[in-house]
């Protein structure tokens, strides 16, 4: 557990950073050694964190440069979930030049692992993918794998909500359980990205944050 | 004819060490054998770490070095269906009881990193720590314990967190028929139910508030409800009728925002005992539970 992550801010509106237990305050400049403490030394593994934020506060920007810092400075690959289009290979490029020069370009690259998958079914399976391939242990991308990122969650979770079927309460609930135990088995950091602030999406359903 | 070897039958009819004292303020005067207690309460109010708390009390030693560190010298079976375990928060947890009862006696040496750090290992080993991904495989763990309980006479606690865990997950694979929703855990209920009376064990569970009592329209305009009213008028069973026949105490624990400080409250269920009403306050701090 606790394995230190630099980040890299971004400009802009921060978005609201907190973790599965409690909620933590919204901070709107984040100068890098800021946000690591404001995460008590960066991101864990082991343990799920949730971005939450309204649209267009920068939580893909976020996790674009979190992937940077990953396989530059943890040297640890990173697989990213898509689940609403928003990946950018040129954004990443971007950011990976502008930090690390052209030199490291090609690695950052093929250190990171995008999968799609645009409906909760699609993301179980991948989910099921990445268990298998890491358990069997024939892809040496999975050994070093640290960070996985799940952009947007709240994208495939919030079709199946809704009116009265229990049905989306339990795909939600299988789907958080499922990444908790990733994240618990195999030591992985596991990020997701949410929609909108005020409501919180926990495996115990919605809740209110005010 | 079922045999059973000399200590198997010491470990069934035999008493199991008390943990009657843990945490006392809480607790009272501790949970007796044959307790079913259930913490219940909305996330992040504090459940998981009274558990964690318990646990350190419960399996550090009664003595150690001729310093009094209060423990129950018993073993714990903790079963974690929430993935929340943390062991650097019971190891922080336990090494800050020591040291702050280390500091407080007079006659404890000097130089004692080594030792306690031996200590708490020693310690350890009398937790056993088993995860769950879903009911079936709750029940086939609690089936397979019997084995273990009957081979460690020093095992008295069973603690589950949370035993809400797979409520969702159980109630859209049983379909259309209640009966089939609440069946792994009307069995889970049965297997406990059955350890409790044939080993004389205790049962802590938390509990999420999955499920609220809805509202009464009028409640705002009742201003003489107390609190200890409210607080129970929020609990409303939803796991199924086993379970909520097996719990013999319920505490409702609360967080207030305002000031950081958690809230708990015990109710008796089953028996007369209710005239209890303190509300207990604690703050959660670097060293565990501190009761205000």
């Amino acid at each position: 557990m606790g394995q230190s992550i630099v980040l890299h801010p971004w400009r802009g509106d921060s978005p609201t950073p907190h973790s599965n237990d409690h909620f933590l305050s919204f901070l709107k400049s984040t100068p890098k050694e800021g946000l690591n403490e404001l995460l008590d030394g960066g991101l864990y593994t082991s343990e799920v964190t949730e971005i939450a934020g309204e649209i267009s506060s920068g939580k893909t920007q976020f996790c674009l440069s979190l992937c940077v810092s990953v396989v530059m400075k943890a040297r640890q690959n990173v697989v990213f979930i898509d689940t609403c289009g928003g990946f950018s290979a040129d954004r990443l490029t971007e950011i990976a030049e502008s930090l690390y020069g052209e030199e490291n370009l090609e690695h950052i690259l093929q250190s990171v692992k995008v999968i799609e998958a645009f409906d909760i079914f699609h993301l179980m399976t991948a989910l099921q993918t990445i268990k298998d391939k890491m358990v069997k242990k024939v892809d040496p991308f999975y050994d070093t794998l640290k960070l996985l990122v799940v952009d947007s969650i709240t994208a495939v979770i919030y079709p199946s909500l809704g009116g009265q079927q229990m049905d989306g309460h339990g795909l939600m609930v299988q789907l958080s359980l499922k990444l908790r135990h990733l994240a618990a088995d195999f030591s992985l950091c596991v990020l997701a990205t949410g929609g909108k602030t005020k409501i919180g999406i926990t495996e115990k359903g919605i809740e209110d944050w005010t | 004819m079922q045999s059973e070897t000399g200590l198997q039958l010491l470990a069934r009819l035999g008493s199991r060490p008390s943990i009657a004292g843990v945490l006392s303020p809480i607790f009272n005067d501790g949970p007796s054998a044959k307790d079913v207690i259930e913490l219940f309460g909305t996330e992040g109010t504090g459940k998981s770490e009274i558990l964690l708390n318990l646990v350190a009390g419960i399996i550090l030693p009664k003595t150690w070095k001729s310093v009094n560190l209060n423990g129950k010298d018993a073993s714990v079976i903790f079963i974690d269906n929430d993935y929340k375990f943390s062991i650097l928060r019971l190891v922080t947890v336990m090494e800050n009881r020591i040291h702050a009862t280390l500091k407080n006696a007079p006659q404890a040496e000097e130089n004692l990193t080594n030792d306690v750090e031996l200590l708490i290992q020693k310690c350890l080993s009398k937790l056993s720590l088993i995860r769950c991904t879903n009911s079936s495989e709750l029940l086939v763990t609690l089936y397979s314990l019997e084995q273990t309980l009957l081979s460690n006479p020093n095992i008295s606690v069973i603690m589950i967190d949370s035993i809400s865990a797979f409520y969702w997950i159980d109630k859209c694979n049983g379909g259309e028929s209640l009966a089939a929703q609440e069946k792994n855990l009307t069995l889970i209920s049965e297997v406990l139910s059955k350890f409790i009376n044939s080993f004389s064990l205790i049962v802590i569970a938390t509990k999420c508030a999955l499920m609220k009592k809805r509202m009464r329209e009028d409640y705002n305009l009742e201003k003489s409800a107390s609190n200890i009213d409210r607080l129970k008028n929020d609990h409303q069973e939803f796991l199924c009728k086993a379970w909520g026949q097996l719990v013999t105490q319920r505490f409702h624990v609360e967080k207030q925002l305002a000031s950081n400080h958690f809230k708990c409250h015990c109710i008796h269920l089953g028996s007369s005992k209710n005239a209890d009403k303190t509300v207990i306050q604690f703050q959660i701090t670097d060293n565990g539970i501190q009761v205000l």
